[in-house]
């Protein structure tokens, strides 16, 4: 924020296996003037990131197909360096530090607090 | 020696060189000082460290020497205490012994020297002494009996090795423990019959064998090193390790070993005491394994719960703060989706609850069900929440009325209309089909496209929290669904099972009893 107002609205790439949160997730965004794109596996995450850029990546870890832990990790592997917050409800601050991601959030959360969080980890590489 | 009383006779006798103990008409008024003739016989006698006494023919003690005071803690009267000096005698089994039934008293009255014999004596101050007799006739030269003299041996100590030698036994007998000997080389000497139970040989069999004989191939080493410390005079203390049974499984065991020495110090072999910890292992596993249950249950509540939490609490949020700027369609959805989550986390709570408050075995109140309505209430509940899912009943036939519980049949086909929906493709059928079967009772099948399972894990499924991988890879879930129906199912008298089909996809069916004839 701050000086690097920008023009462009942030990207969000969110991936969960569950379809309420994610529309939850996604209108609390858009509300907040973000642009959302979801994905509701590992797997199509990765297929979303690999037809568009985004600023930041909002990651469950429990799912099925590809969970959240083999999705950044193959994301890692591919040479992307996507700002990624976790999201869940168990252990999702020690998975953190495990992957070495930017954030953590806990579920339950404050959406606003969610947003507040993507603006943080994405700044850096919104403004380089 | 004390010598007491008046001369008498006999002893005048004696002095004139006859031998003691000359008549008994003399004996009888023996009352006197014992002045032998045969002085050097007589400080033999005295001067030896083994108790011997003498008494005339009727069994009055008219010698005594200090070894034999000292083992009766007492010195008799000479010539009035009779048979024995001691204070009190026993049998072996502790009952009481009179004087003069002692076996100096047989040996006088029979006339004859008694042996093998063994009695205990008490002293005036109360301690005993196990001691054996020697009592023996002594005889004039007419051949007639004039005294006896007696030696006793004083056997208190090998007495008392012999009662901790048989108490040590009884111990090592009846102990749960295997209890072995074996030498410095590893050769079984002893093996007790807990040794048996545990590991299958009879003493027999093992006892001059090397004790490798039951250890597995892998662990021989460990001998080496027993032995190694034992020869050095080292314990080996609760090693906790494998041993192989005669029939090839393996015991584990917790094993101490100790060197035994002989009198001179010498190690002269080991004790090994075996101690079968197969249920502390059990118990050990048992606990590592519930503490993973409860680490995966912990996972699987917080995800299952806290989700749709996490969409309530965001949505409200949302529609709190925003909700003046929002299009009407989303904040329908959101309000929507408040209402479904809600929903679910209802679900879940009863579901926990009824794990929780049904124990197995226990029975429900039932009463005649028609069991078509119900299906067809649960299948129009469900296709009010999901119009996506092609969802069909077949009622096969005249189905009779069933014996159930109408509220918690209808939470069982619900549950399990839901886990055909989590594990089918979108857009596959659920087929549910009602009919009589052949002993007369109402089944109830949920046919679904979906994942199938293995036949392995048929049983698996109706675990509380149990998760087939497949069920993992597909879809979330906390495995408490199936584990809930079957508990409903069996509380009204009925079975429930799951039964892949070749094709793919599942039919899960559950059975009730059928009401009487009356409520046709
Ligand atoms: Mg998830």
């Amino acid at each position: 924020m701050g000086s690097a107002i920008s023009v462009q609205p942030l990207r969000v790439l969110i991936i969960d296996d569950d379809q309420a949160l994610l529309r939850m997730l996604r209108l609390s965004m858009l509300s907040e003037g973000l642009e959302v794109a979801t994905a509701s596996d590992g797997f199509t995450g990765l297929e979303a990131l690999a037809r568009d850029n985004f600023d930041a990546i909002v990651l469950d870890l429990q799912m099925p197909n590809m969970d959240g832990r083999t999705f950044y990790r193959q994301m890692l592997a591919q040479g992307r360096r996507t700002p990624v917050l976790i999201l869940s409800a168990y252990g999702a601050e020690a998975a953190r530090r495990e992957l070495r991601a930017d954030a953590a959030l806990p579920k339950p959360f404050d959406p606003d607090v969610l947003v507040e969080t993507i603006r943080r980890i994405a700044e850096p590489a919104a403004s380089s | 020696m004390k010598i007491g009383g008046t001369p008498a006779q006999t002893n005048r006798q004696q002095e004139n060189g006859s031998p003691p103990f000359a008549a008994k008409a003399a004996v009888t008024s023996a009352a006197e000082p014992v002045r032998t003739g045969d002085l050097p016989y007589r400080r033999l006698l005295e001067a030896l460290g083994v108790a011997v006494y003498a008494t005339d023919a009727a069994g009055r003690i008219v010698f005594f020497n200090d070894a034999a005071a000292e083992l009766w803690g007492r010195r008799p009267e000479l010539g009035k205490d009779e048979w024995c000096g001691s204070y009190r005698i026993l049998h072996p089994d502790g009952t009481h012994m009179p004087h003069d039934q002692c076996p100096m008293a047989i040996c006088l009255k029979e006339n004859r020297a008694v042996r093998g014999m063994e009695a205990i004596a008490e002293r005036p101050d109360g301690s005993h002494f196990w001691f054996m007799p020697f009592p023996t006739p002594i005889r004039d030269d007419a051949g007639r009996l004039v005294g006896a003299i007696n030696v006793l041996i004083d056997v208190t100590d090998r007495k008392r090795a012999e009662v901790d030698a048989f108490r040590f036994a009884g111990i090592v007998e009846s102990s749960d423990d295997a209890i072995v000997s074996k030498d410095v080389n590893g050769i079984i000497g002893s093996w007790n019959p807990a040794a048996e139970r545990i590991f299958g040989y009879t003493a027999d069999e093992v006892i001059g064998r090397s004790v490798r004989l039951i250890i597995p191939p892998d662990r021989q080493n460990e001998e080496d090193e027993v032995l190694r410390r034992i020869k050095i005079g080292e314990r080996v203390d609760h090693f906790e390790t494998l041993r192989r049974r005669k029939d090839g499984t393996d015991v584990p065991i917790s094993l101490t070993v100790s060197p035994v020495k002989d009198e001179t110090g010498c190690i002269i072999g080991a004790s090994k005491i075996a101690r079968d910890i197969t249920v502390q292992k059990r118990a050990e596993e048992a606990l590592h394994k519930s503490i993973a249950v409860k680490d995966e249950f912990l996972s699987l509540v917080s995800h299952e719960l806290k989700t749709p939490i996490a969409t309530i609490l965001g949505n409200a949020l949302v529609l709190l703060r925003r909700g003046d700027t929002l299009p009407a369609a989303d904040k329908e959805q959101a309000l929507r989706d408040v209402a479904d989550e809600a929903d679910k986390l209802q679900r879940i709570i009863e579901n926990l609850l009824l794990l929780t408050r049904l124990d197995a075995g226990q029975e429900l109140d039932t009463e005649p069900v028609r069991v078509p309505a119900l299906v067809a209430q649960a299948i129009a509940g469900f296709q009010h929440r999901n119009v996506k899912r092609p969802i069909s009943m077949l009622e096969e036939g005249g189905v009779p009325i069933a014996l159930g519980q109408p509220a918690m049949l209808l939470l069982v086909i619900e549950n399990m209309i839901s886990n055909a929906d989590k594990y089918s493709p979108s857009g596959a059928p659920i087929e549910c089909v009602v009919r009589e079967n052949s002993e007369g009772e109402i089944d109830v099948s949920v046919r679904d496209y979906g994942i199938g399972l293995d036949t392995a894990e048929a049983e698996e499924l109706f675990t509380p929290f149990y998760r087939s991988p497949k069920a993992r890879a597909k879809a979330k879930g906390m495995g408490l669904g199936l584990a809930v129906c079957k508990r409903l199912v069996e509380a009204q008298g009925g079975r429930i099972w799951a039964c892949a089909r070749p094709e793919g996809g599942c039919d899960f069916t559950f059975t009730l009893r059928r009401a009487e004839e009356d409520w046709e």
